[in-house]
């Protein structure tokens, strides 16, 4: 379950973003408990998973698995022990049988709690990437103000709030066997929520029983934070890096590849001291995607994992698809080039992306779902232009362009209005 | 796609197949939940039989009698899957082998008198689960 950072509920954190319903006053922390949310106001969608059905909230997880690409959905369903290539029986023997059997004759209703949640703790972010939104960085917020693309700034998370936040650390409490948070940005290392979650929940006991999974822009580090991380049964790290080259500092503007280089090995380090699990985080756009190489690469001599959410789809004009065949081409031969040199004999799909011991698996199946991607995704070239005016607007206040950092593409930018 | 209840319309029972190659003559005993067997190999023999979806069950290989000599080898070699998923050699780490020689190293090739004992202490695919690095397992 998922709390955004309006203070809306979701019933998954991989759910299309266009089918869920950003700002509910309904369906929110300020007007009911997470435990109503989740037994009952679910019950309508765990009815119709229970009849077969595909919702539309599903349909980003569903174009994933048709690129090679193990999607949230398979993740979680994973977490029930139900696994796709032997689906019938993993089911009938998974540990929440009786929880499915009971949902199934009480049209949905379930009287577990939730286990698994990710916390969206709102925009407050040092780094104004450019794939990234207003309502994820409140950098970007602010430059998007300045620069006439927006009338106003997101509102404030509802973390903000100390009344709510107290309340949403008690309705954690009231969670039988919470199992897992995830927390989302922003920033969390310099959101002023996350830490004081972590110390509400060391405070209330309930730390030696919950992993902590979040991730951080690679530009800042927090003993504070790490102390109290140390704390909790484990901790799952995502940290954020495109490319491991001068690109990604255009793209994860103003970050700089030296000190992204530090943190990165900084992290790792703690990571293998305290035995957490570290991944490579990624978000490749039409930008990065030639060079997304070298962060498989840096991941495979760690021999850490790599991980992507979805194919992304927003802004339109970052697509992977943007790229024009030739331009594709390239990044294809790149990509193939490096999967090449670094085959191993793998026989079934990781959807346990998170097993430290199938990283090179794991490594090699996210490279192949971007090949599937490159030769199958549509042509959307024709956005290249939205791309070029975006891009230009951005540089207008930062003083940087993209051709000196993608010299090849000058001549694509160029025809496009660059 | 397919309603809950019709995804559980099936076949609760998996398939366990053993087969087992013999050096020499072996004198096997052979234990899957609660079959048991008795054999003098001198062929390779395959062993079907079916067990419960959701029950624990064992899989017990005894050598016995073997006469220990330089000239001539007394062995088996086996091999284990369920549902079609190899079992060992892949996961003989997990099992127990006691025998007289006191050596307890992982293999599916059983050379000492002996019993050679794998356990599914809870259903067979929570087993799987734990044992194949699929990760947390809610429930």
């Amino acid at each position: 379950m998922r709390i955004n950072n309006s203070g809306t509920y979701e019933a998954c954190r991989w759910q299309n973003k266009n089918v869920s319903t950003r700002i509910d006053p309904e369906h929110n922390i300020r007007s009911q408990t997470p435990l109503t949310y989740f037994q009952i106001t679910m019950s309508g969608l765990r009815q119709e998973l229970l009849d077969g059905q595909a919702p539309a909230m599903c349909r980003d997880c569903h174009a994933m698995e048709q690129h090679g690409k193990v999607s949230g959905r398979l993740r979680q369903l994973l977490k029930a022990g139900v696994q796709e290539n032997m689906f019938e029986k993993t089911l009938a023997g998974s540990p929440l049988r009786t929880d499915l059997d009971y949902s199934n004759q009480n049209q949905g209703h379930t009287n577990r709690t939730v286990l698994d949640w990710q916390i969206d703790l709102g925009n407050h972010c040092n780094s104004a990437c450019v794939f990234c939104s207003p309502e994820s960085s409140s950098r970007l917020a602010t430059e998007f103000l300045q620069l006439g693309m927006i009338d106003q700034v997101p509102r404030a998370s509802w973390c903000e709030d100390p009344v709510l936040l107290e309340k949403f650390v008690k309705d954690l409490q009231a969670c039988d066997h919470l199992h897992y948070l995830h927390f989302i940005g922003g920033e969390t290392l310099i959101t002023p929520g996350f830490e004081k979650i972590l110390t509400a929940l060391i405070a209330c006991g309930l730390a030696d029983q919950i992993t902590i999974g979040f991730t951080t822009n690679l530009t800042v580090w927090q003993d504070d934070i790490v102390n109290l991380l140390t704390q909790f049964k484990n901790v799952n790290l995502g940290v954020s890096v495109e490319t491991m080259t001068a690109l990604n500092d255009y793209v994860r503007w103003p970050s700089k590849i030296d000190k992204v280089n530090d943190l990165l090995d900084r992290w790792i380090k703690t990571g293998r001291e305290h035995n957490w699990l570290v991944q490579l985080r990624i978000t490749p756009t039409c930008l990065t995607l030639h060079e997304l190489h070298t962060v498989y690469d840096y991941a495979w001599q760690k021999n850490i994992s790599v991980e992507s959410c979805n194919f992304i789809d927003r802004p339109e004009f970052m697509r992977i698809s943007v790229l024009p065949w030739e331009h594709r081409a390239w990044a294809r031969q790149n990509l193939s080039n490096w999967i090449d040199r670094h085959r191993i004999a793998t026989t079934d799909t990781v959807v346990n992306t998170r097993d430290p011991n199938r990283a090179h698996d794991q490594i090699l199946q996210d490279a192949r779902s971007y090949l599937n991607y490159l030769d199958q995704a549509p042509n959307e070239s024709h956005r290249l232009p939205d791309l070029v005016v975006y891009l230009k607007r951005l540089e207008s206040g930062r003083g940087n362009s993209i051709v000196n950092y993608l010299p090849d593409y000058e001549s694509l930018f160029r025809s496009a209005g660059y | 796609m397919n309603r809950y209840s019709d995804l559980l319309d099936i076949d609760t029972r998996l398939n366990v197949k053993l087969e087992l190659e013999p050096i020499g003559t072996p004198d096997v005993s052979v234990t899957i939940a609660d079959y048991r067997q008795d054999y003098l190999l001198s062929n390779n023999e395959i062993i079907d039989y079916t067990v419960d979806l959701l029950q624990p069950f064992s899989v017990i290989i005894e050598l016995r009698n073997k006469q220990y000599s330089l000239d001539c080898e007394t062995a088996v070699i086996f091999r284990l899957s369920v549902d079609n998923i190899d079992i060992i050699p892949k996961y003989d780490y997990l099992a127990d082998y006691i025998n007289d020689h006191d050596n307890h190293d992982p293999t599916s090739y059983l050379g000492f008198n002996g019993k050679w004992t794998l356990t599914v202490d809870r259903a067979f695919y929570h087993w799987l689960h734990l044992h194949s690095g699929q990760g947390w397992l809610f429930g």
